[in-house]
């Protein structure tokens, strides 16, 4: 078992080949031929005509090449795999390989929704219709379309390189008639939210290493999800899945990125060790990639300011390939909904996929991007309607009725008492006031009077892992054994060393055993459950409301049934009538206010402060868990685009958590990272006086505002 | 053909004399100081070309401070923080805060002044700083057949058009620095010069003044791609004015920068350029506010 | 190219690249389990060794200017008693780096007590501005090396 503090690059083993991935080079093509000069034999060559088993990834019903073979339908798509005796030797033979490809020239990707450019819009392909039921969906009263392009009945076929981006999944929601009221408002505002491409270069190793030993493969791996990778090499390798251990090594998941990615690499790992009898290692540092997504979202209302109704248009690109789509929509559905008060809604989610690389999560599938669109926009419209934001949130919050999408049912004193403590903590009302009266002022931006404030406020939820809708059987689960010596051994598919000591407490107080008795074990495929892709409920909470569980069920059957007692408990939401309809369990409410100011030289926006006040279930180390937040918000602002947040120029992070213990396990750290941004967005506009409304948004984006001249 | 790993040929001079006859027998090898730029941003490893390097480090003569009544000369494999600790009591404030703007204290002890001057495709806060001040480099030119060296002030290791004098082959031994007092230096970062060279401004200034009249005014901007950009001209619409200068001297002053930069062949961003006649109009400001003091 | 160095006190030759990055020469061709570089171009600050007891970023050192020195990694200084002053800094701020940056963070406080007895905020920040995980608060992280500077102190002090 591979040690927790092993990363990847830490295995090593006598006979070792080093790979090197060759990728293409052009987003979109057919490859004519390979120049491959003569290589001496210790240099071994895999190309997809050389993998014994299926070329493909799989990803649920999804699918990618694991090494192109005639089509390119990105940049940076692996070709070809070099292993050598050396680093150097596979970097130095991969440099002399020469792809040839046609279509070569450089495809302009129209999917464009910039601030400079708004009135682009996106063409869209027509489609054939197929009915996918709504598992949530109420007849009477919300009407859900979805509708697939039909390149997603054949999961094995890459997406058309005819056009430059091709939608491949669209879903219609629809509550009220807002096409009626709409034609009754009194006015409408308008606003087109963007986020990314981001692309961070700062990501920890991904890579694998794999073994063939006595006609079994052992696969190391830097991944987040191991049952997917013993999948993907047992189906690449052609052997089945017993003859597949995988061990899951140290590895830091910044942005998600350890997910599919490590598959791959194992996989060519292992078709390499199978080849040449010898172990085989990749280490890849890609940076992580999220490409860019739209919401345009337009609010009508009445003669009282109050809104009506809203239409939302969201376009998510999810690259050449789209994992967890289904879930992206309702991931996407949840986060764009809006929680002020609203009589008719009508949503259309479109994902586009383009020759551009399979996107990474950046943490959940695009609910983020959602809310903060959801929030930016109540902070465009109370700007718009010069009124404050908290005191506008808090009286148009949603009653428990409306909330199509997703049902979620706000608990509204909850966020009424985390939205107050917020502010009164930042002094919201003050300072607010204050920057209002400098925006509508509107003071030259001038290196001499260097006075460019704002601030902003974002409330709403986090989610953890999936939704209800998914229909991945497996769900997260573990097994604890009461042995006859009286020790207790835990196997789980997570890595989490630092909670081991609490787990071991808690097993030691329930069972009345030592905790030096006690093992924790995780990583390896052949001893731990399979828990499908709930490997993203990252939240320990509820691994330790399972073990919890064990305990009672092993304390009821000792002195009765023999030892060893195995129990085995997976993850269920409860039974509880009001949240059936919900699609997330475990949500976690949250408010985040940001305070900056905008350097009138440098044109940064400068973080002086973020406080957070969150919601969250059981808390075991709250000094932890404050840091975790702490470095969520981090995070989150040093993705907005402004001056980045580093030792020396940390601003002031306050955070206060509200314990509730619902039995669900509860994510505030997602919470944190989704609001900042929206709270981000509120308060460069109002330093602005002009609505910000990409992400990230820096200095080159301030720069047009102050060309183009403010818009508010 | 595959012609395998081409390996680094790498040779490890003591002597200046030494050196010289390797630059001579090799006026093509990669002259290596600290290596922070080349390890990080112009060499990939393994690199396919097979190249020799010549390693700086262990040549005596090129590590030595020393300094006169009116000079400080500062080997040219002087780290940078090497160079803030001895010279903490005499250097010039706008070099001392560029050379600890370099980097944090791990980089600074690695990279060294000789290093910074002379990176090829990116000026940075060293030359910047160095430009406003009378410094001079001096220079081994191998081809030059008496082989002695040569001093050239630092601001004219770059052309007229403001663009990077490459100094291949020549070696760079020792950089000297007048010992001046200013009345104003000023020195400021905008962006990340080396992680966002194409956004990023650098400035430096460095005047005198003997109330109300400034006697001498000299400014550096680098946009960190291109090279670093002086102009005589604005110098003398500065130094020509009394000080506090007046907020319509200012803007006309901020106007001739931004129409100067127009014309230069700088093809810089409009982000830089609004970033340069901010902080440049900025550090006006700055000077002002201290000559009413 | 032979190179003659000390990894963690132990005599080691190594027959390589002399253009070879030092973080990968520990990652491939040593026992040195500690070291996980990320970037490769001295940017994330998460391959800290000391070379000759100073901090340096293995990924920007090449192989041949390790000649003659003394390198010390994450596991070899876990083993000397000077470990022990980080680590209860650690456990009174009650924060500890991450098991991403643990390694390079613990160098990289150790070569601030080491080069400074009586640290500023200022140094504390710049030595360890170096590595960009944000896992540990500043606040925090002063409080460790402050912590760590005390009980080095005493240490000093018993020795003398």
């Amino acid at each position: 078992m591979t040690k927790d503090k092993d990363y990847i690059s830490a295995i090593k083993r006598p006979g070792l080949l080093y790979g090197a991935i060759v990728r293409s080079d052009i987003p979109s093509g057919t490859i004519v031929s390979i120049d491959l000069p003569d290589f001496p034999k210790d240099i071994h060559i895999i190309a997809s005509k050389d993998i014994p088993g299926s070329n493909a990834v799989k990803v649920l019903n999804t699918s990618l090449p694991l090494l192109a073979s005639e089509t390119v339908t990105y940049k940076g798509q692996p070709i070809l795999a070099v292993f050598a005796p050396s680093s150097e030797a596979a970097q130095s033979a991969a440099g002399y390989i020469r792809i040839n490809y046609t279509d070569t020239d450089e495809l302009q990707l129209n999917f464009k929704h910039k601030l400079d450019d708004p009135d682009q819009q996106q063409e869209i392909q027509s489609i054939a219709k197929t009915d996918i039921p709504h598992p949530n969906s109420k007849a009477d009263e919300i009407s859900v379309e979805t509708e697939e392009s039909p390149d997603t009945e054949k999961p094995d076929v890459p997406p058309s390189t005819d056009s430059v981006s091709k939608e491949i999944l669209k879903k219609v929601i629809k509550w009220g008639n807002p096409d009626k009221l709409f034609s009754e408002a009194d006015s409408i505002i308008e606003q087109t939210y963007i986020t990314g491409p981001e692309q961070s270069p700062l990501t920890a190793p991904t890579g694998a290493m794999a073994e063939f030993i006595k006609d079994k493969l052992i696969v190391h791996a830097a991944t987040q999800w191991p049952f997917h990778v013993r999948n993907v090499v047992s189906e690449v390798c052609g052997v089945t899945k017993r003859k597949v251990t995988v061990y899951q090594t140290g590895y830091h998941p910044t942005h998600d990125e350890k997910l599919i990615y490590p598959s791959i690499y194992g996989a060519l790992c292992a078709v390499a060790a199978m080849q040449t009898g010898q172990p085989a290692r990749l280490i890849s540092t890609e940076p992580s990639y999220r490409p860019e997504s739209a919401i345009t979202r337009k609010t009508a209302f009445n003669s009282d300011h109050e809104p009506l109704a809203e239409i939302i248009d969201i376009q998510t690109n999810v690259g050449a390939y789209a994992f967890f789509a289904d879930e992206m929509i309702q991931q996407i559905a949840a986060g764009a909904a809006p929680l002020y008060d609203i009589e008719g809604i009508r949503m259309t989610i479109r994902l586009l996929s383009t020759p551009t690389p399979p996107r990474h999560h950046f943490r959940g599938l695009g609910f983020s991007s959602a809310m903060y669109s959801a929030e930016a926009h109540a902070s465009h419209i109370t700007m718009q309607t010069q009124s404050n934001p908290l005191v506008w949130r808090l009286k148009h919050l949603k009653s428990s009725k409306s909330r199509p999408s997703d049902q979620t049912k706000i608990k509204y004193t909850l966020l009424k008492e985390l939205l107050e403590n917020t502010a009164q903590r930042a002094d919201f009302y003050r300072k607010h006031a204050v920057y209002e009266m400098q925006r509508q002022k509107q003071q030259n931006f001038s290196p001499f009077f260097r006075y460019a404030r704002g601030i902003g406020i974002a409330c709403g939820y986090g989610i953890n892992g999936f939704s209800r809708a998914f229909s991945e059987e497996k769900k997260h689960s573990i097994t604890v054994t009461l042995e006859e010596n009286n020790a207790v051994t835990v196997s789980l598919s997570i890595v989490e060393p630092e909670v081991e000591k609490i787990w071991k407490s808690i097993i030691s107080e329930a069972l009345g055993v030592d905790a030096s008795l006690i093992t924790i074990e995780y990583g390896d495929t052949a001893h731990v459950p399979d828990t499908g892709p709930d490997v993203l409920r990252r939240e320990i909470h509820h691994i330790s409301n399972l073990i919890d569980r064990c305990c009672d069920s092993i304390k009821s059957q000792r002195f009765i049934e023999p030892l060893p007692i195995k129990v085995k408990r997976g993850f269920k939401l409860p039974a509880d009538s009001d949240n059936k309809l919900q699609l997330f369990s475990g949500l976690s409410w949250g408010s985040v206010i940001v305070e900056l100011e905008i350097d009138t030289i440098t044109l940064e926006p400068i973080i002086k402060g973020a406080w957070g006040s969150f919601e969250c279930g059981r808390i075991f180390r709250p000094e932890k868990l404050a840091s975790a937040l702490t470095k969520s918000l981090h995070e989150g602002i040093n993705r907005c685009g402004g001056a980045q947040i580093r030792y020396g120029r940390q601003p002031l992070i306050d955070v206060f958590i509200k314990e509730v213990d619902t039995g669900l396990p509860t994510s505030a750290t997602e919470t944190a990272y989704g609001l900042i941004a929206a709270a981000y967005t509120a308060a460069v506009s109002q330093a602005l006086n002009s609505q910000a409304a990409s992400l990230p948004f820096g200095p080159g984006d301030i720069l047009k505002i102050l060309e183009h001249g403010s818009k508010m | 053909m595959y012609e395998g790993v081409k390996a680094a040929a790498v040779h490890n001079p003591s002597s200046l004399a030494e050196l010289a006859l390797l630059r001579s027998r090799l006026p093509q090898a990669l002259l290596w100081a600290g290596g922070t730029a080349i390890m990080s941003r112009t060499r990939l490893y393994p690199a396919s070309d097979g190249i020799d390097i010549i390693f700086l480090g262990n040549v005596q003569e090129l590590k030595r401070i020393s300094r006169s009544e009116r000079y400080l000369e500062i080997g040219s494999q002087v780290s940078i923080e090497q160079i803030l600790k001895v010279g903490q009591h005499i250097l010039h404030p706008v070099f001392a805060r560029a050379c600890r703007e370099s980097g944090s204290y791990v980089i600074r002890s690695q990279a060294t002044i000789g290093g910074a001057l002379g990176i090829d495709d990116l000026s940075l806060n060293v030359p910047t700083a160095l430009s406003v001040l009378d410094s001079q480099v001096e220079i081994r030119n191998p081809e030059n057949k008496k082989n002695s060296s040569q001093w050239i002030p630092v601001h004219r290791m770059f052309s007229r058009n403001r663009e990077r004098n490459t100094l291949q082959p020549a070696i760079i031994t020792k950089v000297r620095i007048q010992l001046e007092e200013g009345d104003f230096e000023f020195f400021k970062t905008v962006g990340e010069p080396y992680l966002a060279p194409e956004e990023a401004v650098i400035i430096s200034v460095f005047a005198k003044y003997n109330l109300p009249a400034i006697s001498e005014y000299r400014f550096a901007l680098s946009f960190p791609l291109y090279g670093i950009f002086r102009s005589r001209e604005i110098e003398t619409a500065v130094s020509s004015n009394d000080l506090p200068l007046d907020q319509r001297d200012i803007s006309k002053i901020i106007k001739s920068l931004r129409e100067d930069i127009q014309e230069s062949t700088f093809t810089i961003s409009p982000l830089q350029k609004e970033r340069a006649c901010r902080v440049f109009e900025y550090a006006l400001h700055r000077m002002n506010s201290q000559s009413i003091k | 190219m032979k190179i003659s160095c000390k990894i963690n006190g132990k005599a080691t030759v190594f027959n390589t690249y002399a253009d070879k990055p030092l973080a990968l020469l520990l990652v491939e061709d040593s026992e040195i389990t500690s070291l996980s570089p990320g970037c490769g171009k001295g940017i994330c600050g998460n391959c800290v060794v000391l070379m000759d007891n100073h901090p340096v970023l293995s990924c920007i050192i090449p192989a041949f200017k390790i000649r003659e020195k003394e390198i010390t990694t994450y596991e070899g200084y876990a083993k000397t008693r000077f470990y022990n002053d980080v680590v209860r800094g650690y456990e009174e701020a009650g924060a500890k780096p991450c098991s991403y940056c643990m390694a390079s963070k613990t160098l990289l406080i150790e070569s601030v007590i080491h080069e400074n007895s009586a640290p500023e905020v200022d140094d504390i920040l710049d030595m360890l501005s170096i590595n960009k995980c944000s896992c540990i608060d500043e606040k925090d992280l002063v409080k460790i090396v402050e912590t760590a500077v005390k009980y080095r102190r005493r240490r000093r002090v018993r020795r003398s």
